[in-house]
């Protein structure tokens, strides 16, 4: 009975919780399983400290994803292979070509070439878009930089395949070895940097690791080397000075602080203050001695040390960033610290990090206590003292000792490198940085730069001497200043220059009472050519041991100015041989001996012995030139190989003589088209050219002249098979200009722009009695030629289709050139069919980039339809010659519009592919779409530009930043309106009416994606020269240095300047001054993520 | 026997009291993760001069009157020793306290701190901690979480998530035609417009004029801002280009007027009640705000409309600038008018005088009051919301048909 009664009350108590049980695990059910989940379990996402992205490259082998197209109607393209870069075996019997393939479909492999028999031998697979290689000097291993992977291909040419590969960056450019072959140097056009890597090879191994440099120094940060030596450090003063008996080791509930306490009294935190009573919490002392990694880094704060002990003393305290706070912490967590830090810090600049300056009172250059707007909420001056404070300075030191890792950074999208004859230093070609770096390889960091002006394709070093390949100097802005003629803005000065402002109705312009005196330029280049007629193709000598003692510019690290065309003991500049050849050129401006480079868009150089060749792309030929650095010592005589010669195309001046004469042109040899890559095979005799559209190898006797193309990609059908591929053709080649040397590609150079803001067509005014066109030294920036399917309508007005190039193309070849001889032909005794005239009179390419009342000086018996028929034809003749089949100017031009139609040519994003869960971009992402922020409202996604739900034909809206005071010179009027308003219907379109700008003054919202990729000059008059300087408003903290101070005439600066204001109203173009330092970065990382 | 029969009802008793007593108990499973996750949260984050105080000063609290808006503050009992949430009777008020009973404040809006009729972001314990630059609020603590992945954080929303899925509610339905009408067209012209930016009309802009903004995190991306396009443009066609895509793409190809359905990315950042709240704010004082941007007599001469229209096509000065809408032409600008005389005719359908509705005659000027008041009423100028004794009015009546000049009469000599 009593054991019944027992079961029977053991029963009676266990009910209810069973009751309970059950109704809760009912009630359980029924939440959703989500909530179940989290029940007990941490977090799905954890506190991930934002750090500057690194790219230590992983070992898992990765390809980038190519761009979608947006066009769901393109029509398919032939595949072509796109032979990039050519490099020949050791021994000169093989030859290696690069086959790079589209951007939307990448090649993979490397033709391997048989020169003696001129046959394919193979194509062996390695890693997506393939360009730069280079062989190592053993003369065995071959190494191919692939620029859509993270790793670079090994070749071993004894057997022609693979043998190994490493992980390397994506966007790897060239390469070089120094001379035992124990170090490569890599460009990196991602990270804009030189990446340094080992190598090991016995012969028949090679093994290469990419080398760390750079980055901020953990040791100084924590006091130790590692994370593990302090570990052991700390576990041995555990063990060497246990706690007492009776007493405890506790971590304080608030701030993580550790301490002892006395057993039985409560536990005072000598941090925070705080008093504690640690019911059952307390560390014991055979618990620490087994306690995790992770304890024992909490416990750090037992140690003072390093940086780590400077921050945690002045901004850790509890209540401020004992917790991340602001996107800054100094807490317990040694290494969130650490990287919380980093983020806040420019490399190489402690004084203008804002680590430090949200610390230092404004009268001192910081911001603790601006009454701007900008402060250190609650936490005020940090620093008030900063050259007399210790922590100020350890800090400070840690910074400036810092730089970007992994590698040595340079200039923007740096491309060639060359190493100096003693291999203690490189010189890098910065293409869209507009200058060449000079890297001291044993101190790891750029020293100086080189300021070119322009583009610069390939570096070459020859002794002492530095060559360089270069596009021209000049943008299309006036040589100089003319406050008193062309930029007065008195209307009444006859020099002044007017606007050209049009009936938007008809297009026909307003007479000079109904125009503006424009008033100052925005821009000079020091050159007197005007527009397109700047363009030009360059080489530059260099003396290095000159420039190494050259007197330093004012500002920070620039050294050498070689941007104008001039010869001295320091340096010598060339401009194209075609430079003032054609009658409606500025003249006298260049020295006739310094006009002398032979060849349009020159890529590469190659050397042998006193030989110097050229490939140029645009114009289908190698130059050859004797190098005669002699010359500078032999200054009286005359150096010259005959008086006059042709080279090329047009007649040399060869009367130059001491500086002048360090290059001598000597022959030109032809290639296939397009050629982009150039070698010269051992003993001189041969040369080879990789020819990108003519998807073949070129091997050229230079003795007699002779060429054999060796199929190595696809030439069936052959390029150019398509309309598409008819206008790429157009684009990339100078032969259709009237000068033979210019091209679209050398403005759109990389299918971007060249890193300048050019004086073009829409900036044009006119002058008094408006008989001439005026640039007037306004900008605008050459649109980059990617993703142009998206942005219809295009131009910063917003008038043009994909397929109204006409007016770009008339000024590569404007009608006044076709009065006189043009270089290589002579239309002089061409004249216009009586039956033809009409089809000249009624077609846009006769009126439009005209002067209104311009009535050029025509020989007695020449009309302007003369002029265009003579330019038509020789449209057809060149076309027949490269293209297979005779066409003009408007076959060309909607040629050019299937181009742009045809794929988008993305460059595949590594900041944004692999990166989707980096929290720093994330918060870009949403303050991008934050309606206080308001930058999607104009840039949507999934293009990032804004086409629709503007209500006027352009798409345009108000100028949401300064304009230029010449900006809007010019009412543009499409091509296509001009054809409709003369009657004429394009074949291809014949319901396009064309577009004429509505609203003076509007520009439409350009698309964001491939920003990334572009050359950093931003806004439509390219003042901006970072995201940063685009974003921000003006004085915003997040405005720091720029590495190199700003070359610009009208505005050159140090420190980066906010543009997001209009007229002194700051936030018109976004929201943005509310934003923190850690946040507008993040929106500019959120920008360079865009796909 | 006897004992036998009692055992079941016994059961039957102890079950019914399990229910009855876990019915009112705090939830197990919520609780406990609040115990274990919140409370460290807390105490780390917003304890130690803000929201924490002693049991003396929130018993004052508790007893303080609700003008003082006790129920919006965020109080809970903390250790005077430590300053931290300690024991178990402290922890159970900052449960409570956290869960915040849905409280209304004086104005009459329902305050929430954890509102289970929306997804856990839009709650303002959640919303509120997190950096403005995610949440669009105002936290006069300022940013608490600089990120949602800080860890404290992810705690706090995945426990408003559980408390959430424990206690959904339906929101309110948006039936009026007004709101149904700003919700889907009116918000998306605003957020197009960027009216709602920072130093706007934005959360904390220094203006009369301020929007909800809604919340930034855990929402996707959107695209161009259509849906207010009621209207296409009548200017001439404008001839794009030959590719009939390009015009599909950029959604330049005329279309009919469409209606809105309400799945605008751009409004998965607010809730119903934000846009309900927003409307009131654009409404001014034809809702009973301070402020009067909408004239419902003749809508186009609403500030609102006004105020975004260049001087030169009759617009008023705006600091933000007057060019946001080129011309009464704009669809968008149009957009907004319709939405005007919807509220209109909303108004007068449901409004009454004297027992009359107010159809067609809202607008109408009837009359001028005039307040004169004693001369020790102190008050700003316009003030004239509240009636203040010692007032005398006068009213100058306007007949139908009549101009006020007229109504005015000669001027006097």
């Amino acid at each position: 009975m009593n054991r019944t009664l027992v079961r029977l009350t053991h029963l009676l108590l266990l009910l209810p919780l069973i009751g309970a049980g059950t109704y809760l695990s009912i009630r359980t059910d029924q939440r959703q399983s989500s909530a179940a989940q989290m029940q007990g379990e941490k977090p799905s996402v954890y506190w991930k400290p934002i750090v500057r992205e690194t790219i230590a490259a992983t070992d898992e082998p990765h390809d980038l994803k190519p761009a979608a197209n947006p066009n769901p109607d393109a029509p398919g393209q032939p595949y072509r292979y796109h032979p990039l870069r050519v490099v020949a075996s050791s021994d000169g019997r093989k030859a290696y070509v690069s086959l790079q393939g589209a951007e939307i479909d990448p090649g993979r492999e490397v033709a391997v070439v048989d020169l003696a028999r001129g046959k394919l031998l193979d194509r062996i697979a390695v890693g997506s878009s393939p360009g730069g290689m280079a062989l190592h000097p053993g003369g065995r291993f071959l190494v191919v930089l692939n620029r859509f992977s993270n790793y670079a291909s090994v070749i071993d040419t004894h057997t022609d395949e693979v043998a190994y590969q490493f992980p390397m960056p994506y966007y790897c450019q060239q390469l070089v070895f120094n001379r035992a072959g124990t170090l490569g140097y890599v460009t990196n056009s991602w990270k804009n940097q030189v990446l340094m890597i080992d190598v090991r090879t016995d012969g028949n191994e090679f093994e290469a690791r990419r080398r760390e440099i750079g980055g901020f120094s953990r040791t100084d940060f924590l006091g130790y080397h590692s994370l593990a030596e302090f570990d052991r450090n700390f576990a041995k003063k555990l063990v060497e000075a246990p706690p007492k008996e009776g007493e405890h080791m506790a971590r304080c509930s608030r701030c993580g602080w550790a301490g002892r306490y006395p057993e039985g009294e409560s536990f005072q935190c000598q941090y925070c203050g705080v008093s504690q009573d640690f019911h059952g919490r307390v560390i014991k002392q055979e618990i620490i001695r087994s306690l995790s990694r992770q304890k024992v880094t909490d416990a750090i704060k037992e140690l003072p040390m390093g940086v780590n002990y400077a921050l945690r003393a002045r901004c850790g305290t509890a209540g401020c960033h004992s917790q991340p706070v602001g996107g800054f912490v100094a807490g317990p967590d040694l290494e969130k610290n650490f990287r919380a830090a980093v983020a806040n810090c420019v490399p190489g600049d402690g004084e203008g990090s804002h680590l430090l300056r949200v610390g230092v009172p404004a009268a001192l250059g910081g911001y603790a206590d601006s009454v701007s707007g900008v402060f250190h909420p609650k936490g005020g001056v940090i620093f008030k003292d900063p050259a007399n404070d210790p922590d100020y300075q350890a800090i400070k030191l840690w910074i400036d000792e810092a730089s970007e890792s992994p590698g040595i950074s340079v200039g923007h999208r740096p491309d060639a490198l060359a190493l100096s004859k003693n291999q203690l230093f490189l010189y890098v070609a910065n293409s869209f940085g507009q200058s060449i770096s000079v890297v001291d390889i044993a101190a790891r960091r750029e020293i100086r730069r080189i300021y070119t002006q322009s583009v610069v394709t390939d570096v070459k070093t020859v002794g002492p001497w530095l060559i360089a390949t270069s596009l021209g100097a000049g943008f299309g802005a006036p040589k100089k200043r003319d406050p008193d003629g062309r930029e007065s803005p008195n209307r009444y000065n006859p020099l002044a220059d007017f606007s050209l402002w049009r009936d938007p109705s008809t297009g026909v312009p307003l007479p000079i009472s109904g125009q503006e005196a424009l008033g100052p330029f925005a821009h000079v280049d020091g050159t007197k050519q005007e527009g397109f007629r700047d363009i030009s193709n360059d080489l530059i000598v260099i003396n290095l041991e000159e420039e190494a003692e050259a007197i330093p510019e004012e500002g920070r690290g620039w050294w050498l100015d070689v941007s104008q065309y001039k010869a001295n003991s320091v340096y010598t500049r060339y401009a194209a041989d075609t430079f003032e050849a054609l009658s409606g050129d500025e003249k006298d401006d260049v020295p006739p001996e310094l006009m002398k480079v032979v060849g349009a868009h020159p890529e590469q150089m190659a050397v042998w012995k006193d030989r110097m060749f050229v490939v140029n792309s645009a114009s289908f030929e190698v130059a050859e030139y004797r190098l005669n650095f002699d010359s500078d010592t032999v200054t009286h005589e005359v150096v010259h190989e005959t008086d006059t010669f042709v080279i090329g195309r047009y007649k040399q001046h060869s009367d130059a003589e001491g500086p002048m004469a360090r290059l001598i042109p000597v022959a030109s040899y032809k290639t296939g088209l397009h050629p982009r890559g150039l070698t010269v095979l051992p003993g001189g005799k041969y040369l080879l050219t990789s020819n990108f559209y003519g998807e073949t190898l070129s091997v050229i006797d230079r003795e007699t002249k002779l060429r054999k193309d060796i199929v190595v990609g696809n030439d069936s059908p052959r390029f150019p098979a398509t309309d598409a591929e008819r206008g790429e053709l157009y684009l990339t080649s100078s032969v259709l200009s009237s000068d033979g040397d210019q091209s679209c590609i050398h403005c759109h150079f990389r299918g971007a722009g060249d890193g300048k803001a050019w004086s073009v067509g829409p900036t044009k005014g006119t002058n008094w009695n408006q008989t001439k066109e005026r640039f007037g030294g306004s900008q605008k920036v050459p649109s980059c030629l990617r993703n142009l399917f998206v942005q219809v309508p295009l131009f910063v007005e917003g008038v043009m289709s994909l397929d109204e190039t006409l007016p770009m193309m008339m000024e590569q070849t404007p009608l006044a050139d076709f009065v006189e001889p043009i270089p290589g032909y002579d239309y002089t005794r061409v004249f216009c069919p009586r039956e033809q005239e009409k089809d000249y009179f009624w077609s846009a390419d006769s009126k439009v980039a005209t002067a209104p009342q311009e009535k050029p000086e025509l020989p007695e018996g020449v009309r302007i339809v003369d002029l265009l028929h003579r330019r038509n034809m020789h449209f057809k003749s060149i076309t027949e010659k490269y293209w297979g089949t005779s066409y003009g100017i408007r076959d060309l031009q909607k040629f050019v519009g299937d181009f742009q139609a045809a794929e988008p040519r993305l460059l595949p994003n590594p900041n944004a592919q692999g990166a989707t869960d980096d929290p720093e971009i994330r918060l870009g992402r949403d303050l991008f779409f934050s309606p206080e922020v308001g930058c999607a409202s104009c840039h949507p996604s999934p293009h990032f530009t804004l086409k629709s739900g503007i209500y006027n034909q352009n798409a345009s809206l108000p100028p949401l930043v300064t304009p230029n005071p010449r900006d809007e010179a010019h009412t543009l009027i499409s091509s296509s309106r001009v054809d409709h308003n003369l009657g004429y219907d394009r074949y291809w379109d014949k319901q396009d009416k064309g577009r004429i700008e509505e609203n003076e003054g509007f520009y439409t919202t350009p698309s964001l994606q491939g920003i990334w990729a572009a050359p950093k000059v931003f806004l439509h008059h390219g003042q901006a020269r970072s995201l940063l300087e685009v974003v921000c408003p003006p004085g915003h903290p997040a405005l720091g240095r720029f590495r190199y101070p700003l070359k610009s005439v009208t505005d050159p600066r140090d420190r980066q300047k906010g543009h997001n204001e209009t007229n002194g109203l700051p936030d018109t173009h976004g929201q943005t001054s509310h934003l923190t330092y850690r946040q507008m970065k993040a929106l500019v990382r959120f920008l360079e993520s865009i796909e | 026997m006897k004992k036998v029969f009692l055992i079941p009802v016994a059961i039957a008793l102890l079950v019914a009291a399990g229910f009855l007593i876990f019915e009112n108990e705090v939830p197990q499973e919520e609780f406990s993760y609040f115990r274990e996750h919140v409370v460290d949260v807390l105490n780390r984050n917003c304890t130690r001069d803000c929201h924490g105080e002693s049991a003396e000063v929130y018993r004052l609290d508790q007893q303080a009157p609700a003008h003082l808006g006790k129920q919006a503050g965020f109080r809970y009992v903390v250790d005077e020793g430590t300053g931290m949430i300690q024991s178990e009777e402290q922890i159970r008020i900052a449960y409570e306290e956290s869960r915040g009973e849905p409280a209304r404040s004086p104005s009459g809006s329902v305050y929430r701190r954890i509102d289970s009729r929306y997804p856990a972001r839009f709650s303002p314990l959640v919303r509120n901690a997190l950096a403005r630059a995610y949440s669009n609020a105002i936290h006069p603590g300022g940013d608490v979480f600089a990120t949602p992945e800080e860890e404290d954080f992810q705690r706090l929303l995945s426990w408003v998530e559980m408390e959430i899925a424990a206690h959904p509610e339906p929101p309110r339905p948006v039936e009026h035609r007004g709101e149904i009408f700003f919700r889907d067209n009116v918000m998306p012209v605003l957020v197009k417009k960027n009216c709602l930016g920072a130093n706007c009309h934005g959360t904390q802009a220094f203006s009369d004029l301020r929007f909800d903004t809604g919340v930034n995190f855990g929402v996707e991306e959107y695209g161009p801002i259509i849906k207010g396009v009621s209207y296409q443009t009548d200017s001439e066609d404008p001839g794009l280009d030959r590719q009939s895509s390009i015009r599909h793409l950029m959604n330049l190809t005329p279309a009919e007027p469409t209606e809105a359905t309400g799945s605008n990315p751009v409004l998965e950042r607010f809730t119903d009640e934000m846009l309900r709240s927003n409307r009131i704010r654009a409404m001014g004082a034809i809702m009973g705000k301070a402020t009067g941007f909408v004239t419902l007599g003749d809508v186009e001469q609403s500030k609102f409309l006004l105020k975004n229209l260049p001087l030169s096509e009759g617009g008023i000065f705006h600091k933000g600038g007057n060019n946001f809408f080129v011309s009464r032409r704009d669809p968008d600008f149009q957009t907004l008018v319709d939405w005007l005389r919807i509220e209109k005719k909303e108004a007068e359908e449901s409004l009454r005088s004297e027992g009359k509705p107010l159809e067609k005659s809202i607008g109408e000027v009837r009359g001028i009051l005039f307040v004169r008041t004693r001369p020790e009423n102190k008050r700003r100028f316009f003030d004239v919301d509240t009636f203040l004794p010692g007032a005398r009015l006068f009213v100058l009546p306007v007949q139908p048909g009549e101009t006020l000049r007229e109504a005015r009469g000669p001027r006097p000599i």
